[in-house]
């Protein structure tokens, strides 16, 4: 019927309601299309009221498929038109093409569209320019904040676990630290808290603490492994690894909640994204240059820390074949079992319930590659970390924590 | 379509005319918005989902006229930035330097806990009402609009003290309670000038209220038999076992089997209460000598829950605009009239300033549709 209707003014008109937005009464009007736009005219009224193309809003875009329309005009602010025609909403479509659901779907997305190319501009930035937001405002953290946070999170991880301490055990790895400490150019001392988890581990926390695991020093062939772990430890300390993690979990779960419109509940269980921190490659390098110059600072051999990503890198050749073997995962790691080193990596699989994933198992593969930047040092003469009496009582110092393990996993048995 | 209104309501023909017309093309919809929200994170999603509004509100027809939608995208999304910057992001800051400060098992951060669900609950209850007020104030018939008067905090006030008493009562106080929420919800909407009433008790509920309550309480015994009678049965059968071989893969299946069972059992006596409070509140709803009716079943409930639980699951979410119509249709389609108001005596209401969306709703996700 209205196969052209751009040619001539549509002789047919159509049946619609129309309210002037005052009061909600309606009136029946006859609508017909003109060349200057809808024209309506209500019974016993001389003239109709002419509303402009370009001026019509519908209450919803027009699709091929409706069968009606609301129309309201700026022309005539709140009143609105309703008439039940697919072929008169076809022909509005065509007079009015700004009323199409293309046109309208455009002009919604365009907001979102320009902050997502602002949020990639961001992005950009970040990254070319290397700026580190959570970084900074890591370094924002006031001392005692960052102590305590620390403190949080080495309490909630030694609680399930025996600490290690035997009084000259705790003198000697003390003085060990207070050396390497006395160096770092740290804002505080460094404290290192013992544990024996049954599985090769050390790692930062906020607050300048260090964890470490009891075989790190019964594995370690001298004290200068040990003391090149803590160096690389205090490394990250002193570059606020611990607390950069921190505020990127916080950063990234708020921007989750902000991307899913509110509706992923991800902030309530920031916890659970702290669980997922790991260290960049980058900041391996920096840990690994702190603990370059604490070393020669403390005037100990670089050697230590060398040998342990050497020892480390064997680990991980071997962890690949241990994964493979899912049985093991669950074990209980016995010190017999645990000599040629396989089940350790295996242990090391198992997810335990940290804040801080594996620093030192994680950061393959390149162990090798760091043993050897570290070799490349410059020689400089240098002292034996500890004695050798220290070093003997450093290694005992879990031997009672041993017993209360043992005793525990007797308990468990019965 | 409209027999089925006039059998539901029981309204004659000079009663006011509610009809709903479903809308086509909302399957596409549905796709486009999920793409579009994908390709611009998220942001879209406030603009889509204004689109579906408009379809659902102009598919209810009262006197063969559609509603009118008038809500935007970027009303919703503003409301979403301002609950997020300034009361989501503090409170878990705060929270977040609460364990911090004072222990995650410290009496310090236990008191600040509580202290900040207070406060929860009593946002939820704000929540409720502003996005009842913003929506009312969007929706317009005839060009008039609907509005919500009175102030968020009485009725959060009410959401919030009653709450705990509920827990008190067993459950005993939801009745009065809910009706209480309703009373003040709608004699503080308007139409234009002219205010909804709201005149429900909460006594015609209590009896079925009693039987759903026994009801739970004896789905919950015999659950709990059951599972105690299994476990302790295997546990006897198998106390040479290892800790983890105990229990069998079988009785774990039943397990689950009847936990399964007794929830939809549950399920559909909620429905058959859900169902018959929703028809009493109608019943007790007017507007201008009109009265509200609508007949919804327990069965027509449960049908388009699961029915609709099964969309969902199998589109991932994406088909949630059918769904909501869905919902929609099998409530407008039960509901009606009874008797007429003088629709031209109606004059527009006072303009309020409501410029930002729900977005304390949604951070809560409460969303009626
Ligand atoms: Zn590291």
């Amino acid at each position: 019927m209205h196969s052209d209707p751009a040619a001539q003014p549509q002789p047919a008109s159509f049946d619609g309601r129309m309210s002037d937005g005052r009061t909600a009464a309606s009136v029946p009007v006859q609508v017909s299309f003109t060349d200057t736009g809808l024209a309506m005219k209500a019974p016993g009224t001389p003239d109709p009221v002419i509303w402009s193309y370009p001026s019509l809003t519908t209450a919803e875009p027009l699709r091929k498929a409706s069968s009606d329309a609301l129309i309201s005009s700026s022309e005539m602010p709140g009143a609105t038109l309703f008439v039940e025609s697919a072929d008169f909403t076809r022909t509005l479509s065509q007079r009015a093409a700004h009323l199409s659901t293309g046109a309208l779907r455009w002009q919604y997305a365009k907001p979102g569209l320009m902050v997502t190319a602002a949020i990639a501009a961001i992005v950009a930035a970040v990254w070319l320019f290397d700026l580190t937001p959570a970084r900074t405002i890591a370094g924002w953290l006031p001392d005692p904040v960052r102590v305590r946070m620390g403190q949080q999170v080495v309490q909630s991880m030694t609680k399930d676990y025996p600490t290690c301490h035997t009084d000259d055990g705790r003198a000697a790895l003390d003085k060990l630290t207070a050396r390497l400490s006395a160096v770092s150019g740290g804002r505080e001392k460094f404290n290192v808290v013992v544990v024996d988890w049954g599985l090769l581990n050390a790692f930062a926390t906020p607050g300048s603490q260090i964890v470490m695991t009891k075989e790190i020093i019964t594995d370690a062939k001298s004290p200068d492994e040990v003391a090149g772990v803590l160096a690389h430890e205090m490394g990250h300390g002193l570059e606020l690894h611990p607390e950069t993690g921190l505020v990127r979990a916080i950063g990234m779960s708020a921007a989750l909640e902000l991307m899913s419109g509110g509706n992923t509940g991800t902030l309530a269980n920031v916890g659970a994204l702290l669980a997922q921190l790991s260290y960049t490659r980058v900041a391996e390098r920096e840990a690994d240059n702190h603990a370059v110059r604490i070393l020669k600072a403390a005037t100990i051999s670089p050697k230590g820390l060398a040998d342990f990503f050497q020892r480390i890198s064997k680990l991980e050749g071997d962890g690949e074949e241990a994964k493979k073997d899912p049985e093991k995962k669950d074990e209980t790691i016995s010190d017999e079992a645990k000599k040629d080193g396989k089940d350790e990596s295996a242990a090391s699989e198992r997810s335990y319930t940290s804040y801080f994933n594996t620093d030192l198992l994680r950061t393959h593969p390149q162990s090798q590659e760091r043993a050897k930047l570290i070799k490349a040092q410059a020689a400089y003469d240098a002292t034996p970390a500890l004695s050798e009496d220290e070093w003997q009582a450093l290694r005992g110092i879990c031997k009672n924590a041993k017993k209360k393990l043992d005793d525990k996993k007797k308990a468990d048995q019965k | 379509m409209d027999q089925h209104v006039s059998t539901a309501t029981g309204g004659d023909a000079s009663s006011a005319h509610l009809r709903w017309v479903h809308p086509t093309g909302l399957i596409s919809l549905s796709f486009t918005n999920y793409v579009l929200s994908i390709v611009t994170l998220g942001i879209y999603s406030f603009w889509g989902k204004t689109e579906v509004r408009k379809r659902m509100w102009s598919a209810i027809r009262l006197e063969g006229e559609p509603l009118l939608y008038t809500g935007t995208g970027k009303e919703l999304f503003l409301g979403f930035l301002f609950v997020f910057f300034i009361v989501l992001l503090p409170i878990m800051l705060f929270s977040f330097g609460a364990a911090y400060y004072f222990g995650p098992q410290s009496v310090g951060y236990t008191v600040f806990t509580l202290a900040l669900y207070v406060l929860i609950f009593f946002l939820v209850g704000v929540a409720i009402y502003r996005a009842t007020r913003y929506r009312l104030s969007r929706t317009r018939w005839r060009g008039i609009r609907g509005s919500l008067v009175g102030s968020p905090n009485r009725y959060a006030f009410t959401y919030f003290w009653t709450l705990p008493l509920l827990i008190l009562t067993l459950g005993w106080l939801g009745p009065w309670r809910t009706t209480k929420l309703q009373n003040i919800l709608i004699n503080d909407m308007r139409f234009g000038d002219r205010p909804f009433s709201f005149t429900a008790t909460s006594k015609p509920l209590y009896s079925r209220f009693a039987w759903l309550w026994i009801g739970g309480l004896l789905i919950t015994a015999v659950i709990g038999g059951i599972i105690t009678y299994l476990i302790s049965a295997d546990l006897a059968a198998n106390a040479e076992a290892t800790p983890d071989k105990k229990i069998s893969i079988q009785t774990i299946l039943i397990v689950y089997g009847v936990f399964l069972g007794g929830f939809m059992l549950y399920g559909i006596a909620a429905a058959w209460y859900s169902a018959f409070q929703f028809n009493h509140f109608s019943r007790n709803t007017h507007f201008e000598g009109a009265s509200f009716r609508a007949n919804l079943t327990g069965g027509g409930l449960i049908w388009i829950t699961i029915t609709n639980l099964l969309i969902t699951i199998f589109s991932f979410g994406i088909l949630s605009p059918v769904v909501q119509a869905r919902t929609m249709r099998y409530v407008i389609q039960r509901m009606g009239f009874v008797g007429s108001p003088h629709f031209a005596e109606i004059a527009q209401g006072a303009e309020q300033d409501i410029s930002r969306g729900e977005g304390l709703a949604q951070a809560f996700d409460i969303d009626a549709f």
